[in-house]
């Protein structure tokens, strides 16, 4: 990635954080003969804490949960600045705050994310890219929040393959569903 | 107390021991912490306005009903690999529906486009396979076999699996003849398999705030699918298919949720002449069997007694039987329940009782009505001295 669009995505990650600070998440209401999301929590932007450890954390490290056999057993890497700031940009779009919609699949994580500020300050952001859905534990592994991925979940699945480029099944995912 | 039930519940059973029966398997997860309280709402939906009316539409005909209702902590991938082994079927003209709502997963490049059914637990090792299920039902030999899940279709990190591996209305629902018609004309004018699931490969499947329920919230198919039954009267057509009903499903859902979901199924049936009505046996008291034969009986179980004794009130109420027949039976079928014993009737959606009775008055009308299509047994409480309570749900011919 070059400086022009390492740039780009700090200024658009700040700029991702003020507008969170500032939002309020509403649910989005499918008005198609009148049907509504139903959601088991309203999506609401991060707590003042935890937004703080995510955005200050001195070290991010990503762990592949779910793999295949051709990636490697302890599948862990810690995030430079330039993947720390993408991470914090697609985290930070206000589409994943929209909906949390209740869905019938399992939440099997593919990757967490862990951000670490210092001592006990850690929270644990995971991924499902298969059912779209995003959740945030703390240090010790109690889910605080969940919410969808949305549009979003091509991008986030984008990143998690340049991350672990031997998983063969993140690109298998991205194919387009077939009906 | 039981064993007297028993006697007369077995004299109807020995009476209509050839009858064909549609065999129900809902496995329903109604405990699951996110999506319990929607399914909850689903089952009572399923049962009320799909499940009821397709009784009440093929009791003329002759068809008995065996309903395997498990949810709750009684659903288990073991419960429902031991249910559909031993399902037996006992005329060539029965019918097999089963229908499960709940968590799914489908794995990656699966050769199947159906997914596995988690049944409300966590290991991805005892997952059923939806085709499977399909495939054990298609080998029993029945009239026609339908395998629905209403669950996620999204590929996640599961093994592929060809079998298990170690498992409101607020009043009483009215039917007219063209819906009854129609009903019969879907179950018994076709012989075959089907099966179906409720989205495509890659999709999940999601729970909704749902209008025409009241805004209750349940799952989207679930709904969809009772829905499309509550219209059937009023579509312009003498005839539906299973291929027509599941593909109006899959556009109707595909379309409200802005092609997120998208249900598919396949169908494999031929042609099949639907039979007549035929008019069920009132029992008669010559018939009984000797009680010390009901002795070494097995206990009833609940839903074998529900069952049998729906059977015998929709008999009962069956206007092709002479009245005074029907009578005389309501008079010796009164002495089943205690003293003070009260019937009470429940709406089609939810558990609103809408009205109450004695025994006689209720025995009664249900011998001299010619409205009542069928009647459901929702609850029972018995004690020694007999029925103290009992829930009921009626279906009436439309006027």
């Amino acid at each position: 990635m070059n400086t022009k669009s390492l740039l780009y995505c700090i200024a658009a990650a700040l700029l991702g954080c003020a507008t969170l600070a500032g939002c309020n998440s509403l649910p989005k209401s499918n008005a198609r003969n009148g049907i509504k999301y139903q959601q088991s929590t309203v999506a609401h932007p991060l707590g003042d804490s935890i937004t703080s450890i995510i955005i200050n954390a001195k070290s991010v490290k990503c762990s592949l949960i779910a793999k295949s056999d051709t990636v490697p057993q302890n599948s862990v890497i810690e995030l430079s600045q330039e993947s720390k700031a993408i991470f914090l940009y697609l985290l930070c779009q206000p589409v994943n705050f929209q909906t949390d919609k209740i869905v019938y699949g399992r939440f099997m994580p593919w990757t967490r994310f862990t951000c670490a500020k210092g001592g006990n300050k850690v929270v644990h952001v995971e991924f499902d890219y298969s059912l779209k859905k995003w959740r945030i534990l703390d240090h010790l592994c109690n889910t605080i929040v969940t919410g969808d991925t949305g549009t979003n979940n091509e991008q986030l699945m984008l990143f998690a393959q340049e991350l672990f480029p031997l998983e063969p099944n993140l690109k298998l995912l991205s194919n387009k569903s077939t009906k | 107390m039981k064993k007297i039930l028993g006697l007369l519940l077995s004299i109807f059973i020995l009476g209509a021991a050839q009858a064909q029966t549609i065999h129900w398997l809902t496995f329903i997860d109604t405990t699951d912490k996110n999506v319990g309280s929607c399914d909850v709402m689903g089952r009572n939906i399923l049962y009320g306005h799909f499940i009821n009316e397709v009784n009440a539409s093929l009791a003329p005909m002759g068809y008995k009903v065996s309903t395997h209702d498990i949810c709750g902590t009684a659903l288990s991938p073991e419960r429902c690999k031991k249910e559909v082994e031993s399902l037996k079927v006992t005329s060539p003209d029965d019918i097999i529906v089963f229908y499960y709502i709940g968590h799914g997963v489908r794995a990656f490049q699966d050769e199947t486009p159906y997914p596995q059914m988690w049944m409300g637990q966590v290991n991805p090792n005892k997952c059923i396979p939806l085709q499977w299920v399909f495939n054990q039902l298609k080998s029993k030999g029945a009239r026609l076999n339908v395998t629905i899940g209403m669950c996620c279709n999204n590929e996640d990190y599961v093994s592929a699996k060809t079998h298990p591996t170690f498992s409101v209305n607020y009043a009483s629902p009215q039917m007219s003849g063209k819906k009854i018609k129609l009903i019969q004309d879907l179950f018994l004018g076709a012989k075959g398999n089907v099966i179906a699931t409720s989205a495509s490969p890659k999709q999940t499947s999601g729970a909704y705030n749902i209008p025409w329920y009241n805004d209750n919230v349940l799952d989207i198919y679930t709904a969809t699918l009772c829905d499309i039954f509550d219209e059937l009267e009023k579509i312009n057509t003498n005839s539906i298919t299973w291929d027509v009903l599941l593909t109006a499903m899959s556009r109707k859902i595909d379309y409200m949720t802005d092609g997120e979901q998208t249900p598919i199924h396949n169908t494999f049936l031929a042609s099949a002449a639907v039979p007549s009505e035929k008019t069920p046996e009132v029992p008669r008291e010559e018939t009984v069997k000797k009680a010390k034969d009901v002795e070494n009986d097995e206990e009833v179980d609940d839903s074998n007694l529900k069952d049998s004794l729906s059977e015998i009130f929709t008999a009962l109420v069956n206007p092709n039987n002479p009245i005074a027949k029907r009578v005389e039976f309501a008079k010796l079928f009164e002495k089943e329940f205690a003293d003070k014993a009260v019937v009470r009737n429940i709406s089609q959606d939810g558990n609103i009782v809408v009205d109450k009775e004695d025994p006689e008055t209720f025995l009664g009308r249900l011998a001299t009505t010619n409205r009542i299509l069928y009647v459901e047994v929702v609850d029972i409480q018995l004690s020694e001295n007999g029925i103290e309570k009992l829930y009921v749900r009626e279906i009436h011919h439309k006027q």
